[in-house]
């Protein structure tokens, strides 16, 4: 019995990653069409997104036969259910990943010559937010997965700027409207990134120390570390 | 542990049970709370069973065995000298692994206690067996053969029987040893909506070594290894977030 759920327990784990890495390569292909203005990399990322809808679905299925089958309970069942979640946040970061790749393609087919917002600081900070939420994952370290809630912040205040910036920009260059709404919906769609890779944080730290900090700001700063 | 609104009822404090010169229960402090269930749960060999026997003072019956410490029920010193066992019986029920009802009638199985403390009137035994056939949810299948002999029932019944003997003398606790594991799943789900129904009227103490019934039909969990009690806490904390590395150990199968 207790053999039984380590293997399928290893096996859950490698599938975890192998969605996380797979959700990790989308969004920075996106983030580098939007910058290169590289349709067939927009492209890439919009067809890669079924397999990740695939992988979502058939990890879903994983967990749902483990606890039918081996009712785990204590550091077992957080978990599975901390997969269950992560696994769901992974897939619309993914979703997230295709909305900037189609807003990149926007831009890249009809805005060709116009100039466009610098990115790359909130795009760097979401994309380590991601790859933090996951390392805490792999290596169980709920001081890291605390470092990602507490970041969440300033990405916030990164996509507060850019929505003030580009309110401006409109008022000047009405023209210019459509472009930048599509801009605007990037910097919303890498502040929703943030919050999925907080919520990742969140349900690693629920894995490890079996306490709940969602909706709770002042647990974020505890062991920051 | 604190629970608003329970008395203590049983109270081990520095509690041992020695096998000759074996520590089998070693220095437990307990208590275990009124009107709730309560689960012992840890590997073979861990001490539990001896703890629940020596509520009773069933281990009197080892000559090798001995207590050291204090163990009280509802204030009573157990382990002091000139203990009325019999009247001590009268307070605590016990259910066993394996049904084993008297080869007797079905009434005069619930009656025998009630007699053995003094009970005679014919109307009032009958009052008494019915009622805990009732609360043993197997009145509606044998109320119309209360003379047949008690062997003839399956084992899911006879265990009920056994539930219904045991609290036909009105203890203040129940002890459940193993109760359902000789039992097939539907028997067994019987007994286990029988400990919700009873809980609240009884207290009880229950050891079992299937885990995921401790989590079903338990109030509070406690988990024994090599004779100490390593953790004593709510069911559904013990199942999700135990205190002790332990007792995760051994829930989770982790164990050797």
């Amino acid at each position: 019995m207790s053999k039984h759920i380590r293997v399928e327990i290893d096996k859950l784990k490698k599938a975890i990653l192998t969605v996380g890495t797979s959700v990790e390569e989308s969004l920075f292909k996106a983030v580098k069409s939007l910058e290169s203005r590289d349709e067939k990399l927009a492209k890439e990322v919009i067809d890669g997104d079924p397999e990740i809808d695939r992988m979502e679905v058939e990890l879903e299925e994983e967990c749902l036969k483990i606890l039918a089958l081996h009712q785990p309970v204590a550091v077992d069942l957080r978990l599975i259910i901390s997969i269950l979640k992560i696994n769901n946040d992974l897939e619309r970061v993914g979703d997230l990943s295709v909305n900037i790749a189609e807003r990149a393609l926007f831009l890249a087919q009809s805005s060709r010559d116009k100039s466009l917002f610098d990115f790359s600081e909130m795009t760097t900070k979401v994309r380590e937010m991601l790859k933090n939420s996951l390392d805490a994952l792999v290596n169980e370290d709920s001081i890291l997965a605390h470092k990602v809630c507490v970041s969440d912040e300033i990405v916030d205040g990164m996509n507060s700027d850019f929505f003030l910036e580009i309110q401006k920009e409109i008022k000047e260059r009405p023209a210019d409207v459509e472009n930048l709404i599509h801009q605007l919906s990037i910097s919303r769609h890498l502040e929703r990134i943030a919050d999925q890779a907080t919520n990742i944080a969140e349900d690693v730290i629920y894995m490890i120390e079996g306490k709940i900090i969602r909706h709770k700001a002042e647990d974020y700063n505890e062991n920051r570390g | 542990m604190d629970f608003p609104g329970k008395k203590d009822l049983l109270k081990a404090e520095s509690f041992s049970v020695f096998y000759g010169d074996n520590e089998a229960v070693r220095k437990v402090d307990i208590e275990i709370p009124e009107g709730l269930v309560t689960a012992i749960i840890g590997p073979s060999g861990c001490g539990k069973s001896t703890f629940l026997r020596a509520v009773n003072r069933m281990n009197d019956l080892i000559p090798s065995c001995r207590a050291g410490g204090s163990l009280r029920l509802d204030g009573q010193e157990l382990y002091t000298q000139g203990l009325d066992v019999v009247m001590l019986r009268k307070q605590v029920g016990m259910v066993f692994q394996k049904p084993n009802p008297f080869p007797k009638s079905i009434f005069d199985n619930i009656a025998f206690g009630p007699r053995i403390h003094g009970v005679r009137d014919r109307s009032k035994l009958a009052g008494l067996v019915e009622k805990s056939l009732q609360q043993a949810a197997l009145w509606d299948e044998v109320k119309d053969r209360l003379g047949d002999n008690a062997m003839g029932l399956s084992g899911g019944q006879q265990q009920r029987l056994c539930l219904a003997r045991a609290i036909a003398v009105n203890p203040k606790i129940l002890l459940m040893d193993e109760p359902a594991s000789a039992l097939d799943p539907r028997s067994t789900s019987k007994i286990e909506d029988l400990i919700e129904e009873l809980k609240g009227k009884y207290t009880i103490l229950i050891v079992t070594h299937n885990m995921q019934q401790a989590a079903r039909v338990s109030d509070l969990t406690a988990f024994f290894y090599e004779g100490d009690l390593i953790e004593f806490g709510e069911t559904s904390q013990i199942f999700t977030k135990p205190g002790e590395k332990q007792t995760e150990d051994y829930i989770t199968g982790r164990f050797g």
